[in-house]
């Protein structure tokens, strides 16, 4: 579904990734493991055209996006829930939701969608109209999914769901990940430091390595095997 | 006498914060202090006047020419000054706007004259009595159009997609683009949008003044002066901020001194600002952490 | 006597109770932990101690000194650094930079500064000695020179741990210190906490919300939740703690069936 070939991105003068090239098949969870500064976060910052390659070549579907910018990705059923979540602080839940369908044609739809997304995540309907600024960490990681979700992507990319949040929640966040996954048929693209975490509901894992940032891809299903 | 005084101070005030909700809706949403924010007004003025004088255009129509035109105007200036210098400091990006302030002072100077003409007001302007209250008309009217815009501006940032988008992309402005938002059209909305109101005020002013090149100017200082008692960033600091300085300064020009009423209003918002920094409708910055 | 001893702080914001009769207590030399769910109220409580909010009730002494009564600028000079859970370093200066910032409270006058006196200049030379050598421990001698804002969260979390202990403290406060680390980096880190403990002699009081570090090196832990302790003890004890299973930590293979 996703295909990334001889990737090269970097920042200003300093290289972030240097080729990197994986697959990833639809439907599937995928989890790109790595160490801190392997170019991980910039992989998915790639692919949603936040930041263009300098070289290689990004394929959904087989159609090139890799000069498409970030607003048009969308779209293309592509949704990037980036590190650091990102919710709108001084909009409402119910505001920052809404947004989230903001390039949506079929706008008569949104409505069943709100229902659906904060029947995932019940907290969000409790406090639709509360300030996102005002809730707590593990609550703004469902807001931001949950607004990733109202764009109805066939691809999602997130970026370490789990920073800064309590394992107790951590866990019901990656249940609900895996449950959309099955019940959306959306393909998942995770970015997570913790591999444990990830394997656990992750199809494929694919790491990035140090400085090297070439990325490979190998099936797992126990989490004990990546321990390095 | 302090009722008659209050309503043409809430007039002048009208005024001020239509500019200064141009000015902070600039700075909120693409992070620029617009030193052009005034000419616009006076540019808008010209072109009604114009229409009216020589192409013989009804004052209705004029009006929205003239709206048009410098929200066109607005986007220009983006299009052309701002854009080009996206990565520029702030501080570099006020003076580009002092550029181009400069550059519409000149150009309307030569094209328009420097010499003041007098704009004909369509709406009647005897005064009323109300409750034996002696008001003049241009004031109401001016009142009236103030809220009427205020009420709208709430009702599209509140209602509409687009002016959600626009809430959005000043919170953040990645995240927006994430959700499909084409961050420079928004940019090109908010200085449309600003340029429009910019001209709401300037032809509000007309027939209470002359019209001349700086004929903005004392409205733009205290427009600058509302946004900042507002708190810069704060739609409804800017409005309150501007039907204050207009109040104040009326008050003080009635029972200090007229000589000193500017003076008294500003020193007035010294000491607003001196008991609370952030402004009166600011948030106070402080980093969560 | 603790070196340092929360008692009964109680915060408000508004109507919210944020801290309710918090009580603490750490020992000189000791690595305790403080976790609890987001939102329970452990940075309120960093943010007690570092004197960012002044609480409504209770007290705070740290070595004998009433922290309420002192400004937030005098607690680094009482020996407090800390890190924060975002990170708050300078981002467009390096990372040498902003270690060396670490001294600052050890400086003498801004004049002395200003006019370049020699003591100002062998301050200098002795900061940038010192700085060279935390960065050393912390394997940051690679990045001295990079702007911090292009650096991964992971190192720039280090480089505020360094920048806290550039300033000689006797006891840091760690706010997630393995946000956005991998396992083996976190692995790491442990060691490179317990070492700074060893070596220095510096109390160490973290929030974290990775448990496999917070149960590998804490010797004693704190739980908060809704802004009350509701226990207090070492790792084992808090792990089987059903209080805290239900609160916090949730059941532990919870995503392992499937």
């Amino acid at each position: 579904m996703l295909k990334l070939s001889d990737v090269e991105t970097s920042y200003g003068k300093i290289k972030a990734l240097k080729g990197v090239s994986m697959e990833v098949p639809e439907r599937s969870i995928v989890a790109l493991l790595g160490a801190n500064g392997a170019g991980k976060t910039t992989v998915l910052r790639t692919i949603s055209g936040v930041v263009h390659p300098l070289n290689g070549t990004i394929e959904l579907w087989g159609k090139r996006i890799d000069r498409v910018p970030a607003e048009r990705i969308v779209g293309m059923g592509v949704a990037h829930v980036p590190e650091g979540r990102h919710v709108f602080a001084g909009l409402s839940v119910l505001e920052n939701l809404k947004m989230g369908a903001y390039g949506r044609k079929d706008k008569s739809n949104i409505k069943g969608d709100l229902d659906r997304v904060t029947d995932y995540f019940p907290i969000l309907g409790k406090r639709r109209s509360q300030p996102a600024g005002t809730l707590s960490g593990g609550e703004q990681q469902m807001l931001a999914i949950s607004r990733a979700l109202m764009a109805r992507p066939k691809l999602l990319l997130l970026d370490e769901p789990s920073l800064g949040i309590a394992p107790k929640v951590i866990t019901e966040i990656f249940s609900i990940i895996r449950t959309i996954n099955v019940e959306e048929k959306t393909t998942i693209l995770l970015v997570e430091q913790n591999a444990f975490l990830a394997l656990a509901i992750a199809h494929y894992g694919a790491t990035c390595s140090k400085l090297e940032t070439s990325c490979f891809q190998a099936q797992l299903r126990s989490s004990s095997r990546v321990t390095r | 006498m302090i009722a008659q005084q209050m309503v043409s101070g809430l007039a002048a005030g009208s005024l001020y914060a239509l500019t200064a909700l141009g000015l902070v809706l600039i700075f909120k949403n693409t992070d620029v202090v617009n030193f052009a924010q005034g000419d616009f007004g006076m540019v808008a003025a010209f072109v009604a006047l114009m229409a009216i004088s020589q192409f013989k255009v009804p004052f209705v129509l004029a009006t929205l020419v003239a709206i048009v035109t410098t929200a066109i105007l607005a986007v220009v200036v983006d299009r052309l000054t701002i854009r080009p210098m996206k990565n520029a400091s702030m501080l570099s990006l006020m003076i580009a706007t002092l550029g181009v302030y400069m550059i519409l002072h000149g150009v309307a100077g030569a094209i328009w004259g420097r010499d003041t003409k007098a704009f004909p007001s369509p709406l009647p302007s005897d005064p009323v009595s109300v409750n034996g209250v002696v008001i003049g008309q241009g004031h109401l009217w001016i009142l009236a159009f103030g809220f009427i815009i205020s009420a709208v501006l709430f009702v599209f940032f509140r209602y509409t997609t687009a002016g959600l988008a626009m809430r959005a992309t000043a919170e953040d402005r990645m995240a927006a683009r994430l959700m499909g938002v084409n961050v420079s059209r928004i940019f090109a909305l908010t200085w449309g949008v600003s340029g429009a109101l910019a001209a709401v005020a300037g032809i509000l002013l007309a027939p209470l003044v002359y019209l001349s090149p700086n004929m903005m100017s004392d409205v733009l200082v205290k427009a600058y002066a509302a946004a900042v008692l507002g708190g810069f960033g704060s739609l409804p600091g800017a409005i309150v901020g501007g039907l204050f300085i207009g109040v104040a300064e009326n008050l003080a020009g009635e029972f200090i001194s007229t000589e000193l009423r500017t003076t008294f209003a500003f020193v007035l918002i010294v000491v607003v600002l001196a008991v609370r920094p952030t402004g009166v409708f600011g948030r106070r910055i402080q980093a969560k952490v | 006597m603790p070196q340092l001893q929360a008692r009964d702080v109680t915060v408000r914001f508004g109507g919210l109770l944020a801290l309710d009769r918090v009580s603490l207590e750490v020992n000189q030399g000791e690595i305790v932990g403080l976790i609890g769910p987001n939102g329970a109220g452990k940075t309120t409580l960093f943010n007690c101690i570092s004197r960012y909010y002044h609480p409504d009730e209770g007290s705070l002494v740290f070595e004998g000194h009433q922290l309420l009564q002192r400004r937030p600028h005098d607690i680094i000079g009482l020996g407090i650094a800390r890190t924060f859970q975002n990170v708050e370093l300078f981002k467009t200066m390096t990372t040498l930079q902003n270690m060396m910032v670490g001294l600052h409270c050890r400086t003498g006058s801004v004049w002395t500064n200003m006019l370049s006196f020699p003591s100002a200049r062998r301050f200098e030379r002795e900061a940038y000695v010192k700085a060279c050598r935390v960065a050393e421990i912390l394997g940051l001698s690679r990045v001295l020179d990079q702007v911090v804002s292009n650096l991964p969260f992971g190192y720039q979390k280090i480089i505020e741990l360094g920048r806290a202990l550039v300033s000689d403290p006797k006891l840091i406060l760690l706010d997630e210190p393995a946000a956005g680390r991998n396992n083996q980096e976190t692995k790491e880190l442990a060691g490179l906490i317990r070492q700074i403990r060893n070596e220095f002699g510096i109390t160490m009081l973290l929030v974290e919300h990775d448990m496999t570090l917070v149960m590998n090196i804490c010797e004693r832990i704190y739980v908060l939740d809704f802004g009350r302790n509701i226990a207090h003890g070492a790792p084992a004890e808090i792990q089987s703690n059903p209080a805290v299973i239900e609160a916090y930590l949730g059941e532990k293979n919870a995503l392992a069936e499937a």
